[in-house]
Parts: C-alpha cells; structure tokens; sequence
C-alpha cells in the first residue's frame, strides 16, 4: 500500500515548512523511497541536500493538467515509492485530484491543510470555493502564527468543516504527523481501532440477540410494538412540518440578508420582544418546524433572546393551534385567550431573562454554528438558486432528522415505562399538580395543535392552572425539540433553557389557582 | 475504499428518496392512517413530493468527491427504516394509552361522562365528532352516521361508523341510555382497579397520531369478559346502568352477550380537530 498525503493550503500558508519538517523526523527513516511531489514553488524550498535522509526524491509539476491517471503510472514505474506528499497548489481545485485515478493500491491517506492564522479568515472568505473546498475535504487543520486568541479561527474552520482536527502549535501538530507518519503508531492504531471494532461487533450481536429475545417473549412483544407504533407516528408526523422548517430556513439562508432580519428584531428598543411573539402568527406551522427557523435567526445574527421569544411563543400565537383549542375547549374561548396570552407572557419573560442575564449567542451556538458562518452545513456549490434551495433544505432537514429520530424514539421508550400511576388522581397541594403536568408535557412530546386535547382530558383530574400549564408550556418543553435544539446550540444552554421555562412557569401558573 | 464520490451526499440523498418512497407507499395503500390522522395526508404528499425533488437534486452532487467523508452518522436512519419494515403495525398497548391519557384514561372511559351527564351545561371534557367529510379515503366520518336507533328486538347496535358520535352522545347525556340493551364494538381494555369480570371495549381516538391515542368506551361489566386479552376484538351486547364506579357516575354495561368481532376498517376513531 503507497499512501499518499496531501498537504494543502494557499501560498504562504506553510506547507513546504510542515513537509520539511515532516521529513526531519527520525521515523521516516523507516520509509525506503518517500517521494515529495511540489506543485508549487514554496517560499521556504525545501532544502533536500540537507537532509539526511537519501531515499527523498523531490519532484514538481507546474500545471495541472499534468494530474492525471498516467503521472501515478510513470511514479509506480520509475519512482516506486513507499510514501507519497504532495504539497498541492492552492489555486487547483482539489477535486482533479480527488477525481484522478489511482494505481491499484495507492491511495490518498489525509489532506492536511495548512494555514496562517493571521491571514485564515480573509483568505477562506475571499477566495471562492477553492479554498472552501479544500478546507472541506481536509482531515486536519494546522495554524501558523497563532496568536492568543484562537476562537475566531475555530469558528472560521468549523463553519466549513467540522470534523477536522484542529492544531495551533508545534506539539498538536508532532503529535499528529507522527499517528500518520511513525509506522510503529499506526500498527498501535490499527490495534486499537481492531479492538475497538470487535468490542462493537459483539455489543450489536448481543443487542441483536436482546432484541430477538424481546420479539420471541410473547410479553415483551407487544410493548416494542407499542413503542414502534408510537415512535413511527412522531416521526411520520413530523415529516411535513420539519420540511417546511427546513424549507423556510433555506429561503431566508439564501434570499435575507442578516442585516435586514437583525434590523427588524432590534429596530425598536421595547418593541422587539412583542414582535418576536407575534411572528409566529405567520408561520402557521408545528413546533418543530420553527426550532430549525429560530436557530437560521440565531445563526444569522439576531439577538438570541429574541430568536428565543419567537420560538417559545409561536407554538401559542399561531392560528392553527389557536383553531385546534377553540375546538378543545368548546363554548370556552377563555382557555384560546389565556393560552395567547400566557403564552406570550412566558416567551417574553424568558427573553428578558435571558437579555438580562447577558446570554450571548457565541456562548450558546455550538462553535460550528456560530453567526459568522455561512451556512451550518457543508456548502455544495449550485448552478442555480433553485436548485440551491432544495439541496440546502434536504441538507438540513437530514442533520436535523437525527434528532428527530433520537427525540421521537425517546418519547415513544418513556410513555411504555413510566408508570400511568404516577398521573393517578392525587390530592395533593396546587404547585404539585403543575409541576406533575409539566412533567407529563415534556415526556409526551405532542404536537402543539394536539396539546390541547390532551390538556382537556385532565380537566376532571387536575385543577385549572395545571391543565393550562401543560397546554402552554408543553410545546414549550417538549423533549424532541429540545433535542432538536441541541443540533445548534450547546447542550449547557438548552439545559440552562428548559430549567428557566420550569421556574418561570410555577410564578405564572401559581397565582391562576387563586382565582 | 471508493473516494470518487461524495458518500455523505450519496447516503443523503438516497435517504431522502426512500423517505419519499416509503410515505409514497404508505399515503397509497392507507397504511399512513395506521400512524398518522388522514387529515395530514395532504401534508405527507406534499412531504414525498418535496424529498423526491430534493433527493434528484442533490444526486447529481454526490459525484463531486469528498475525501473526509463520514457516512457512518447516516447509520442512525436504518433505525427508522427498520422500524417500518421489521415490525408490523399493530395495536398500541392499552398500558400506554391509559398513559397517554393519565388518570385521563379515567376521564376518557368515564371521567368525561360524569361531568357531561351530571350537568351537560358543564361542558368539560366531550368533543364534537368532524363535521370535515374525509371522502376518498375511506374514513367515514362520525356525522354522516345518524345516531344509532332501537331495532325491533329492543337492541341498539352501534356502528363502527357512528361510535364516534355515539361515545360523545352518551357522555352528554347518558340517562338517554339507561335501561336500553346496547350492542358494541371495541377492544378489550382493562386499568389497575378493575375487577376481574370488568373490561372497557374501546376505540382509539387519534388526535395527531399514534403518540396521542385516547381510549374512548364505556365500563362493561359481565360473566366471561375475562377470557378476552387486552386489544382483541370483541362485541359486546348488554343493558345500560347508571352507576357510581370509583367516585364518578358513569353508564355501566352489564353485558349478557360477549363474542370475538372482526377489527372495525378505520382503526381509529376521530372527533374534530
């Protein structure tokens, strides 16, 4: 096997350094032939007189045509080499190399790329796509010059890439040339990742039996069933309205500009929240839809609390819920009303909260989602708008599908094994029946527009307030799209978020029962 | 290992079509209503359409390599997919739905019933069945079925069409019922509490879908009720009494006849959303 590593980057960004020193490394005296391919003139040539090592032929090409299938052919033939780096041109699209046949066991190992760190986020965003492709296609990032302030450079890269290792000094970077170089920590590696793959291999033979224990036991049977039928529902259910979200999401991706969105939150100092809340009006969709919205609001810049009072408040203001508990709550449109309007009060006190406690997006979003970036997904070129519309949407609605699946295959685990008498009638006093309910809520996980028929058959069981606190709160603090939340920002915040819509809720449903 | 194309992409997009193919077949052979409420059909359609264009769309992509490919957080959709395929639809456990309905499973059997029959005016917990035709997909609607009228054996047989409106009627009203001979359809559902000859035969009211499925049905009580397990289908025939059963007043079925019943054609019933 001849791997081959590619070390890309733009001009100056340090590659012919990292080569250099990558050939000073006692391990690569293990190598019998290693065979350095420029495709550029460094800077910094590579002194190869100097090196000890004999077996290090240097070699170049000046034009890109020249990658082609027979170039590999003719180094086989002529080279034979162990070992292949190239250092590419930063101006080539990285795909004619990604694209070019190989002899039959060679093969590209990693794409490192190297970059200045003073230079990195100019140069990324104003290069095109080249450089953006090649950030894409890289397995691990090396910074030069770092200085000490590394969060915008983790931001830059993750934008793009976020499953790249990142280095920003010497002792990362060792460490890492020596797991792709030093042979002795390959062979370590490869045992390990053996282990690793057997120790999982068996775990999935032992679920499977598990599973096929569960299937045979006529008792268990009907409870996997149970779970499956419920957890197929959520999802099925949640199909259309997520693509909408997903949808939407794009449109203002492509078509708003961010200063435009952050104008219309921030224009009025009092009027912000207010309108937050009522946005949801227009989005006459199911809650889930709107987490994917209010995180695209999150990413492009709107202030968090506001993105969150939308969020939390579109479930209550929107005209679809508002029909479905008119029709709940039949002949009492006072249950519709109070639902409007507690709604909203709830949103907007969390919003405040949150303004107040100075809780700022780059603390919440996930380092890779952060305002700055472009988009939170890989970019995939396109021809046209259209179809950029659409790749984009079936993008995110896959990344958040994930959760979805995760969500709704919790919810569907939980109402088999909690206990129905733990819902059983109590007598206990008004802040127990609430909290109970708010419980109930975010283990259901119902739709917002199904609440409220649920909420309605406890009225005989639970007083008042409890009923309006599950039916209010509930899309509020439901689990799946809690979940869902995570996929943008950090878990601390969603956590943090939730125990905020709990202790707000007792102060605002409380006082209810004392009417 | 192939590099020449972009595996993410690949997976991404067949996923999609699946997805799009899967609601297609589901949408067609009305397997969807086994899940969802038919009302969201337009929606799933919609959904299919939506995920086939994407999944055409972003094909093409798929063929620009990407060397740091990670198809393996794709493995998590064959959790779903298996879902459908392996395990067949079936019922939804009675301990769940009387989970679904906590305590609330009281209500919809008989917690509704004293409220509305108690003073109808008090009107809590009924609902009033779709007046929405749902037409061309064979779920009939509890309006278009008139209430059930006394045969000339002095039975009330109620419909599967028409348990709907029935259910609602008589947790308005239940002293219309009283002393009448009624003959219905459900599946066996028994709570904690209950005694050994008693069972509720229900239908499932779906709201959204199956994540909120409510037991609807009245209190049966009778000699051999205990042979029947959860979730089989049953007929039951038997006299209506007005009764006090854990602090609530609710009509009580004294069954004199119980016999096996095909499962009703729409699986679930539907009040108006």
């Amino acid at each position: 096997m001849v791997k081959i590593e590619v070390f890309c980057g733009f001009l100056e960004s340090g590659k012919t350094t990292l080569i250099q020193h990558v050939l000073e490394q006692s391990y690569m005296w293990t190598y019998s032939r290693v065979l350095v391919l420029q495709c550029e003139e460094g800077i910094a040539e590579l002194h190869a007189a100097t090196m000890e090592n004999k077996n290090v032929v240097l070699s170049q090409i000046e034009d890109i045509h020249k990658i082609r299938p027979d170039l590999f052919e003719k180094i086989e033939e002529q080279v034979d080499p162990d070992l292949i780096l190239i250092e590419y041109n930063g101006t080539w699209p990285i795909e004619r190399l990604l694209t070019t046949k190989l002899p039959e066991d060679y093969k590209i190992d990693r794409v490192l790329f190297c970059a200045d760190a003073a230079t990195f986020g100019l140069t990324v965003n104003n290069t095109g796509s080249l450089m953006k492709n090649q950030l894409c296609n890289a397995d691990s990032v090396h910074f030069n010059r770092c200085g000490p302030d590394l969060r915008p450079l983790t931001t830059a890269a993750a934008a793009l890439n976020r499953t790249a290792k990142l280095y920003f000094d010497e002792i990362g970077t060792d460490r890492y040339l020596a797991a792709v170089f030093d042979r002795e920590e390959i062979r370590k590696a490869r045992r390990g990742r053996l282990r690793n793959r057997t120790i999982a291999i068996l775990a999935l033979a032992a679920l499977c039996l598990l599973l096929g224990g569960l299937f045979s036991s006529a008792d268990l049977f009907p409870v996997v069933q149970s779970v499956n039928m419920v957890f197929i529902g959520i999802t099925m259910q949640a199909i259309p309205f997520l693509l909408i979200g997903a949808f939407v999401s794009s449109l203002l991706q492509i078509y708003v500009p961010d200063e435009v969105l952050v104008r219309f939150f921030t224009r009025h100092k009092w009027l912000g929240f207010p309108l937050a809340a009522l946005l949801g009006f227009f989005f006459p969709i199911c809650d889930c839809g709107i987490v994917p919205i209010a995180s695209r609001l999150t990413q492009k810049g709107v202030p968090l609390s506001h993105a969150m009072v939308f969020m939390l408040a579109a479930p209550a203001v929107s005209p679809v819920t508002i029909v479905s508990t008119l029709y709940a709550f039949p002949g009492q449109s006072s249950y519709a009303v109070l639902r409007i309007l507690l709604g909203m009060l709830v949103a907007v006190a969390a919003g405040g909260i949150l303004n107040l406690t100075h809780v700022k997006a780059e603390d919440a979003l996930l380092s890779g989602s952060a305002a700055s970036c472009a988009c939170s997904v890989d970019p995939v070129p396109c021809k046209s708008r259209v179809e950029q519309i659409f790749v984009l949407t079936g993008r995110e609605f896959i990344s958040m599908g994930k959760y979805i699946v995760v969500g709704a295959l919790s919810c569907a685990v939980l109402q088999q094994i909690i206990p129905a008498s733990l819902f059983q009638r109590t007598g206990a006093p008004v802040l127990f029946p609430i909290l109970l309910m708010l419980l109930f809520a975010f283990f259901m996980s119902v739709c917002s527009t199904a609440n409220a028929f649920i909420g309605r058959s406890f009225l005989n069981v639970f007083p008042v307030p409890a009923v309006l606190a599950f039916v209010v709160m509930g899309p509020m603090l439901d689990l799946s799209n809690l979940f869902l939340l995570t996929r943008t920002f950090k878990k601390s915040f969603v956590v943090k978020l939730a125990g905020l819509l709990v202790i707000l809720a007792v102060p605002v449903f409380l006082p209810l029962s004392f009417f | 290992m192939n590099r020449k194309i972009n595996s993410e992409l690949f997976l991404e997009s067949s996923i999609c079509l699946i997805l799009a193919g899967l609601l297609f077949y589901a949408v067609l052979s009305g397997k969807a209503a086994l899940y969802v409420h038919p009302r969201l059909n337009g929606f799933l359609w919609m959904a299919a359409a939506v995920l086939a264009a994407i999944a055409l769309y972003m094909f093409p992509h798929a063929f620009t390599p990407k060397h740091n490919a990670r198809p393996a957080k794709y493995l998590l959709f064959l959790l779903p997919l298996a879902a459908c395929l392996l395990i067949p639809a079936g019922a939804v456990q009675s301990k769940a739905a009387s989970f679904g309905v906590p305590a609330g499973g009281v209500s919809a059997i008989g917690g509704t019933s004293p409220a509305g029959g108690v003073s109808p005016a008090q009107d809590r917990g009924t609902v009033i069945p779709d007046s929405v035709p749902q037409d061309d997909l064979g779920i009939d609607t509890s309006s278009e079925a008139p209430l059930p009228k006394e045969d000339a054996n002095g039975v009330t047989t109620i419909t599967d069409e028409g348990f709907a409106k029935w259910y609602q009627d008589i947790n308005q009203d239940m002293k219309r019922y009283e002393g009448k001979t009624l003959k219905f359809k459900g599946q066996v559902f028994r709570m904690k509490g209950f005694a050994k000859n008693e069972i509720v035969p229900v239908r499932y009211a779906m709201v959204c879908c199956t994540a909120d499925l409510q037991p609807c049905g009245i209190l049966s009580r009778g000699g051999n009720v205990a042979k029947y397990k959860d979730n089989d289908w049953v007929w039951v025939t038997g006299k209506v009494k007005i009764e006090n059963f854990q602090g609530q007043t609710m009509p009580v079925c004294y069954v004199t006849k119980i016999e096996p019943a095909d499962p009703a054609k729409v699986l679930y019933i539907y009040f108006t959303y």
